[in-house]
């Protein structure tokens, strides 16, 4: 698992030690997939190729959450797991940090973040804790990740966010619920909270459309979101309920359309995730999409047209990424595991660690 | 409390002075000797009820009927922990025995069949495709048994509908039985080797029967003594499992003697004697609290006479979960989830 650096690219950073990295990812060994893991007490970046093998190794100050991934230079912004005040620019192609990124006074990370279409842009999801506003915080990438201002998130709690196929939209999944850091990750506004899935023109920050749950899923917090080639949104959800309500947790929306389309299943399969989804992804061609649960150690999957869902188990099972027409999953035992569309299981890889929360494809896939 | 928590982290920290698991042959012992052996008695158990549930009530012997029963169900939770490999897939463990059932779907769809007098129950492929809430033990338990006791078995429509209902357990005991000991014990005993997809690492068994075993205990606190104990002003003694069976304290000990048997012949061996004795000593421990409770009489009956035993029993139950979490897993280098543990 150790990195062997192709020698082009010790060169090419060597060489270019006080300027940005202009390392390729191809030159990286081309990684397919981040994700951030802990191993022992301590936490690492890695790269991983399409059959699971450890491309690169990198080590982080702390437990990370998701990473951004930049679109053409081997450069990785990963997050703190939230609430936490920094990120860090990860150079892969030799593990120095190229850059941090502090949350500014009175804000924090919520671990997720979004590269513009060209590279020129981060969008990280923030929180205004003072009053609990959403923000969302532009950074400069093409000039050491300079802080260039901020937008409304369009609600409470900003998770997860990415660029949608136009180039020109973020989907944000404002999650609804209000934390402070003074209380830790403790939710602090449960009778009230409202998530929505919003979209923002990344060119003036204007909210052009906003959906959220029906009324009796007001406590579905929209947490983490994959977007298909041609733009159809897919939602996690995280039920705030009794987790053996067996409420749906997976939601599809288009711009335009007025309302979530909830994937529907038995209410004991449902039950079964425990109220928890912790990532969504499509397949390359998206024409299905699957959830994770690490609390049902469970992954469903449906077509995105509807219809009954596919159902595998695996303990802890968390990180998911699209694979062809297939996903790739990762879990806290380091497995690395393939599912085609049926979720008919392919074991790719087990790696002493355990993989944190989420799988990043490199390109949106 | 300062002091305990200052021991536990010595204890983690020791390094371990045995040798290191053998995770293959924990693997085999359990099959061997609770998962091949439960999954056969419980498949057997179903035939036996599917021989005494003929369709005609006036082929029903009915005392014979309802002791088949309830051996089926005692097979039943011997195995119903093991909630991996063909217990899952198809969520047949919830066909055979859909629990804890919140919403009350069991009754309420046992009623409508009976009203409707559905004639699905004459037609086992598609019996097999009703709600969760129209089969299995429960269903079963709903016609032989009502809030007040037995029921008779004269109506003609209840004797086919629980002859379906036997006849659908047992089709699934079957399927379950042949998962085991074809595609699954094979599954279990190449854990780590290439082309397994089930288990990646012969420590991966392991795990899954270190969740099993702590989710049922964890399970059973939880819905099968904190629902029915309710509050100190209003207890819920019917919201127990299985209580118009009689069943409510029975399926308790048999959870606890199920996870018994599942961890002596699984971790025990490979335990130090210290940890041995740990375990042996808390599973002591909860016969006790059970015994105290049974004294009572039913579980409902000792929610009235005794609650504060219930609420030892309860505390107790969870605490083996903890006890077992933390001497079997450290010893075996297992911890529970690193994700499921908290959240984004």
């Amino acid at each position: 698992m150790a990195l062997t650096l192709p020698r082009r690219a010790f060169l090419a950073t060597a060489g270019s030690a006080a300027v940005l990295p202009s390392v390729s990812w191809a030159e990286v060994g081309a990684p397919h997939y981040l994700a951030a893991a802990q191993v022992g007490e301590r936490y690492r970046l890695l790269g991983l190729g399409a059959d699971g093998a450890a491309v690169f190794d990198l080590p982080l100050p702390a437990r990370g959450h998701a990473a951004a991934v930049h679109p053409s230079r081997a450069e990785a912004v990963a997050f703190a797991r939230r609430p936490g005040r920094f990120a860090i620019v990860v150079d892969c192609a030799d593990g120095r940090i190229s850059a941090t990124l502090d949350a500014p006074p009175g804000r924090h990370f919520y671990g997720h973040g979004a590269f513009s279409a060209d590279g020129q842009r981060l969008f990280t999801t923030e929180n205004a804790y003072a009053t609990g506003d959403g923000r969302i915080g532009i950074w400069d990438a093409a000039a050491g990740y300079r802080r260039l201002g901020d937008m409304p998130s369009g609600g409470v709690g900003p998770h997860d966010m990415l660029l949608l196929p136009d180039g020109e939209t973020l989907a944000v999944a404002n999650g609804g619920i209000r934390t402070h850091p003074e209380t830790g990750r403790e939710k602090l506004n449960l009778p009230t909270m409202q998530p929505n899935l919003s979209y923002l023109r990344v060119a003036d920050g204007t909210v052009h459309a906003q959906v959220g749950p029906p009324p009796a899923l007001r406590l579905n917090s929209i947490r983490h979101l994959a977007v298909s080639p041609d733009g159809l949104v897919a939602a996690a959800l995280q039920w705030q309920g009794e987790p053996e309500d067996g409420v749906p947790l997976l939601a599809f929306h288009r711009p335009h359309w007025s309302e979530l389309r909830l994937a529907e299943a038995e209410p004991y399969q449902l039950a079964a995730m425990q109220g928890y989804a912790g990532s969504v992804a499509f397949t390359g061609g998206g024409t299905h999409a699957a959830i994770t649960s690490p609390r049902g150690g469970r992954i469903m999957a449906w077509r995105t047209e509807g219809g009954a869902p596919a159902i595998w188990s695996r303990p802890d099972v968390c990180g998911l990424a699209a694979a062809g027409e297939g996903w790739i999953a990762t879990d806290g035992l380091g497995g690395i595991v393939a599912l085609d569309e049926t979720l008919a299981p392919r074991a790719l890889a087990r790696h002493g660690l355990a993989f944190d929360n989420h799988l990043i494809p490199r390109r949106a896939a | 409390m300062r002091a305990l928590g200052l021991a536990l982290a010595v204890t983690l920290l020791a390094p371990p002075a045995w040798a290191q698991p053998d995770h293959r042959a924990i693997a085999s012992r359990t099959l061997d000797q609770v998962i091949l052996p439960g999954t056969t008695a419980f498949h057997d158990a179903a035939e036996a009820l599917v021989a005494a549930a003929p369709a005609d009530c006036a082929a029903i012997a009915p005392e014979e009927l309802r002791a088949t029963f309830q051996a089926t169900w005692d097979a039943w939770m011997r195995i119903e922990h093991l909630r991996f490999g063909p217990l899952e897939e198809g969520d047949r463990a919830l066909q055979i025995a859909f629990w804890p059932d919140s919403r009350g779907t069991v009754g309420r769809t046992v009623e409508r069949m009976l009203a409707a007098e559905d004639a699905v129950v004459d037609d086992p492929e598609t019996f097999a495709q009703q709600s969760i809430g129209a089969r299995g033990l429960p269903a079963m338990e709903r016609l032989l048994y009502d809030d007040d006791g037995v029921v008779a078995l004269e109506e003609p429509y209840r004797c086919r509908y629980i002859a379906a209902v036997a006849q659908d357990i047992a089709r699934l005991a079957g399927e379950v039985h042949s998962g085991w000991h074809g595609p699954w014990a094979e599954h279990v005993r190449t854990a780590g080797e290439p082309d397994n997809p089930v288990f990646l690492a012969p420590a991966e068994v392991s795990q899954r029967l270190f969740d099993t075993v702590i989710g049922a205990l964890e399970l059973t606190a939880r819905g099968r003594l904190e629902r029915p104990l309710g509050t100190f002003q209003s207890p819920r003694p019917r919201l127990a499992e299985a209580w118009r069976a009689g069943r409510a304290l029975r399926q308790i000990e048999l959870v606890v003697e199920a996870t018994d048997a599942t961890l002596s012949a699984s971790f025990v061996p490979e335990l130090p004697e210290a940890a041995q004795a740990t375990l042996a000593e808390a599973y002591a421990g909860l016969r006790q609290d059970l015994a105290r409770v049974a004294e009572q009489g039913s579980l409902a009956e000792a929610l009235t006479a005794s609650r504060i035993r219930v609420e030892v029993l309860t505390q107790r139950t969870a605490g083996l979960a903890n006890t077992i979490g933390l001497t079997v897993g450290p010893s075996l280098g297992i911890t529970q989830g690193f994700n499921s543990a908290d959240g984004d």
